[in-house]
């Protein structure tokens, strides 16, 4: 029979406005990026001279640096993580699993914050080290202390895909390589890793657009990569021309990674998902200790560490009297801000979804890519380009919620759209027509029919848009409500001024607070039997 | 004469350079049943689609009961059109339990409950009302989705290949069942079908749809037996073609001289099932056996005529027919005559 899915039925009247809705969403999607360019545009010799000068140049080149860096070693630790946990009979491999993504949890500047903490000038390591006569560690700003941040937390990117590749890998090809004669080894090198190739590619350069995008760790690392840059231009000088011009640069760059990602998920489909026959477990033997020495400093590192020295300065300072008290209001502004800016994400993706799966075509293609754009558009950036649009054109709006919350929507709406797209794929296209076949109105089926298959997945958008707004730094940092205090500013205020302690009880909230989608999602992973 | 309750005029749809449905006629009398039988891709759920009104028609008029559902320039949305589909899928809201599946449509003004009991009653459901649809077998989904559709109280009831998903063994009967309730109801429906055992099973008329056209509808003997197009009596069952040359009631081909019917004089291809030929020794006409089909309770023999044309014979079961055997051959019954195929 002929499949009919998604066939547009007529332009009605409900038709168009959900294709007004979704436009408006495509357009202020657009705004930011736009606003930018016209501001680059109106003197472009001035923002030419700027980008190509020698110090964003060199910017440039450190920013790219520390994306293939910190891809790389993502790649370094994440692949023999995904095969030690997926195909080997690793104890407790499980386990190690989870705990191994936990680290995604732990936001880049806590992240970066708790490394300065541990390993900084006068820091954990070193105070223990006295004693044994290192009164000096090498120095953990710069480069590498990015690099090492940015690298730790973001390697399970690498390792979610790769272990999914493995675990859903034809066991027959190993079979036949091995009848053929070659070694488990030479099996691994030429078999098995030429199919992890477009997993691991995958996640590198989604490591990479991490990396490009992130602001806190460079900032507390002092490492003037472009993101850097741009918000020091902006705080330091005020020259918000040079800004603005950092920020495109910094743009281009993100298009350029999203555009070969987009490239390789396209490709990464050779591996058959028709794993009826799991592959069996190879027996590391005496390697069992090595392996776990190997998981066990991962995991120290990237998860013990950061909990420990939370956990350290929080009972430190609850013993020295402070009160969670301090917390209760920003806490509190935190959980405010971000539900608004996910109802206000999760509403604004429905039209969206609705045209992408619903009625496809030229226009709901390009209302799609457009609403994706966040995606490229780095968080300093978005904030940058609203500063600027606030306090030029609409100072009305300037550092109020509602700005606020809208630069929270520009980044985070491919996100909540990804989730409820998925719901609006699981919906049987035909119960809506039954609906209206059933004499009903098409609103009365929207709200009866679709809206309630659709809730559960809405739900699970804005939960996790929720989650990411709370600790989301660089808008919250520059749009913010003067005196708006929330979790995420004052886990980096803190810091930044060297009150650990108390920068510790916020950031202990935030990380908790992140951890609950990883845990769900690592638990409802299934294992491979 | 009454005008017909259905009336479908040069009906016409055409996805891009696709030609789904072609300038199609339908006209059906009240309280009838209709199997529209097809082949995959011949139009008949496009046909459906539009009368129910999911899609648009680019020419001609759907009405139905008097009122114009659809033309190219209007087009009754579907819930105000009193058309109720039966999905193949069911599509039975999965987020309801069966007595708000068939609640959902119940009219205004009508007491739900009652109608719902009704209904679960009429498909004999009663008992699980409280299930959800992910709870029912496919059987049971069925027949909810058709208390779905009833309960809304259309004047028509579109079945789209309603019993495509069920397994072999509960076919026959959950179809005897559709059937018995439609009639019970008096309602008018349509149901598409690819299956000819379905079609001729239906206690109605058949209309054979090809490449996107209603050919022929009628009840099933005069499907087959005096099929209105070549074409019809192609797909319904098996035919042997023979060129002829007609005058009145006769015609001269490589069978001799057969009895025929059909308008056409002159040059004609006649059309003559293979069980109304007869292996007869007596027969004058002899003819070479080529090879044969054998099916358990019948064979079709393939025997080549004088003329080197081959015929196909289907005989009961009895004697085995090996190759370069010859046999005489004898018309019993009539050709039909068709115009004659380039």
């Amino acid at each position: 029979m002929a499949v009919l899915r998604g066939r547009p039925v007529q332009l009605n009247a409900p038709a168009i406005a959900v294709g007004l809705l979704a436009a408006a969403v495509a357009g202020a999607m657009l705004l930011p990026a736009l606003y930018l360019l016209i501001r680059v545009f109106a003197d472009l010799g001035a923002s030419f001279d700027v980008m190509t000068g020698s110090r964003a140049l060199t910017s440039l080149r450190d920013t790219v640096m520390l994306a293939a860096a910190a891809a790389l070693g993502a790649v370094a630790i994440a692949v023999p993580a995904a095969w030690l946990t997926t195909r080997t009979d690793l104890p407790f491999a499980r386990t190690w699993f989870v705990l191994l993504s936990l680290p995604l949890a732990i936001p880049s500047y806590i992240a970066a914050m708790t490394l300065v903490i541990f390993l900084g000038p006068r820091g954990m390591l070193q105070s223990w080290l006295e004693p044994l006569g290192v009164d000096r560690l090498p120095d953990i700003y710069g480069f590498w202390g990015a690099w090492l941040a940015l690298t730790l937390f973001t390697f399970p990117y690498v390792l979610l895909p790769v272990r999914a590749a493995l675990s859903s890998m034809d066991r027959s090809l190993e079979e036949a390589s091995q009848s053929l004669g070659k070694s488990g080894i030479v099996t691994f090198v030429r078999v098995v890793l030429p199919q992890l190739r477009p997993a691991a590619a995958a996640g590198a350069l989604l490591v990479a657009l991490y990396t490009l995008s992130d602001f806190g760790a460079v900032s507390i690392m002092n490492f003037p990569s472009l993101s850097q840059q741009i918000y020091v231009q902006y705080r330091g000088t005020l020259d918000r021309d040079a800004a603005a011009a950092l920020a495109i640069l910094l743009v281009l760059v993100a298009v350029v990674v999203v555009v070969a990602e987009g490239f390789t998920r396209g490709r990464a489909r050779y591996h058959p998902v028709s794993a009826s026959r799991r592959p069996g477990r190879i027996r590391l033997g005496r390697w069992k200790w090595a392996a776990l020495a190997y998981v066990g400093a991962i995991v120290s590192i990237a998860l013990v560490l950061p909990l420990g020295v939370l956990a350290w300065y929080t009972s430190q300072g609850l013993a020295q009297g402070e009160s969670l008290q301090a917390i209760r209001e920003p806490g509190l502004n935190s959980a405010y801000v971000s539900l608004i800016a996910a109802i206000v994400t999760v509403l604004a993706a429905l039209p969206v979804a609705y045209l992408a799966v619903r009625r496809p075509g030229i226009f709901s293609v390009v209302v799609e890519r457009l609403s994706y754009s966040g995606y490229a558009l780095p968080g300093i950036v978005i904030a940058l380009t609203l500063v600027f649009f606030g306090a030029n054109y609409a100072p009305f709006l300037y550092q109020t919620i509602p700005l606020l919350v809208f630069a929270y929507m520009v980044s985070f709406l491919p996100q909540a759209l990804g989730a409820t797209r998925a719901s609006f794929l699981q919906i049987n296209p035909k119960t809506e027509e039954a609906g209206r076949s059933l004499g009903k109105s098409p609103l009365h089926v929207f709200f009866r029919i679709t809206l309630p298959q659709l809730l559960p997945g809405m739900t699970a958008a804005g939960g996790l848009v929720f989650l990411t707004v709370m600790k989301e730094l660089p808008a919250t940092l520059l749009l913010s409500p003067i005196g708006f205090d929330t979790l995420a500013i004052q886990a980096w205020d803190l810091s930044r001024e060297g009150f650990f302690t108390r920068a510790s009880f916020a950031a202990s909230v935030l990380v908790i607070i992140s951890a609950v989608p990883m845990l769900i999602m690592a638990i409802r992973e299934r294992t491979p039997a | 004469m009454t005008e017909p309750f259905i009336k479908c005029a040069g009906v016409t749809k055409a996805f891009g350079s696709t030609i789904a449905v072609d300038h199609t006629d339908l006209q059906l009398d009240r309280g009838t049943i209709l199997a529209l039988l097809g082949p995959s891709g011949c139009g008949k759920t496009t046909l459906l689609r539009l009368i129910a009104g999911f899609e648009r028609v680019d020419e001609g008029t759907i009405e139905l009961g008097g009122r114009l559902l659809s033309s190219p320039r209007n087009s009754l949305p579907p819930e105000k059109r009193r058309v109720g589909l039966v999905f193949q899928d069911y599509a039975l809201f999965p987020h309801l339990n069966v007595e708000a599946n068939v609640a959902f449509g119940v009219p205004r003004g009508v007491d739900k409950k009652a109608r719902i009991a009704e209904m679960l009653e009429l498909v004999g459901l009663g008992r699980l009302g409280k299930r959800m649809p992910h709870e029912l077998s496919g059987g049971q989904q069925q027949r909810v989705a058709l208390a779905r559709t009833l309960a809304a109280e259309p004047d028509l009831v579109l079945l789209d290949e309603p019993f495509s998903n069920l397994d072999p063994s509960l076919r026959t009967r959950v179809r005897n069942d559709v059937w018995r309730i439609l009639r019970e109801c008096n309602q008018t429906a349509i149901v598409v079908t690819h299956d000819q055992e379905e079609a001729f099973g239906l206690p109605g008329l058949v209309g054979v749809m090809l490449d996107g056209r209603i050919l022929q509808v009628g009840t099933a003997p005069e499907l087959y037996l005096r099929p209105a197009d070549r074409r019809v009596a192609e797909f319904i069952g098996d035919a042997n073609f023979i060129r002829g040359d007609k005058q009145g009631s006769a015609a001269a081909c490589a069978l001799g001289t057969i009895p025929v019917t059909g308008e056409r004089e002159g040059a004609v291809d006649l059309m003559v099932r293979p069980e109304d030929i007869r292996l007869d020794p007596d027969a004058p006409l002899q003819a070479e056996v080529v090879r044969t089909e054998y099916y358990g309770h019948d064979q079709v023999v393939f025997l080549r005529l004088p003329d080197g044309e081959i015929v196909r014979v289907r005989v009961l079961q009895g004697a085995s027919y090996a190759p370069g055997e010859v046999y005489g051959l004898r018309l019993a019954g009539e050709a039909i005559a068709y115009p004659v195929e380039a």
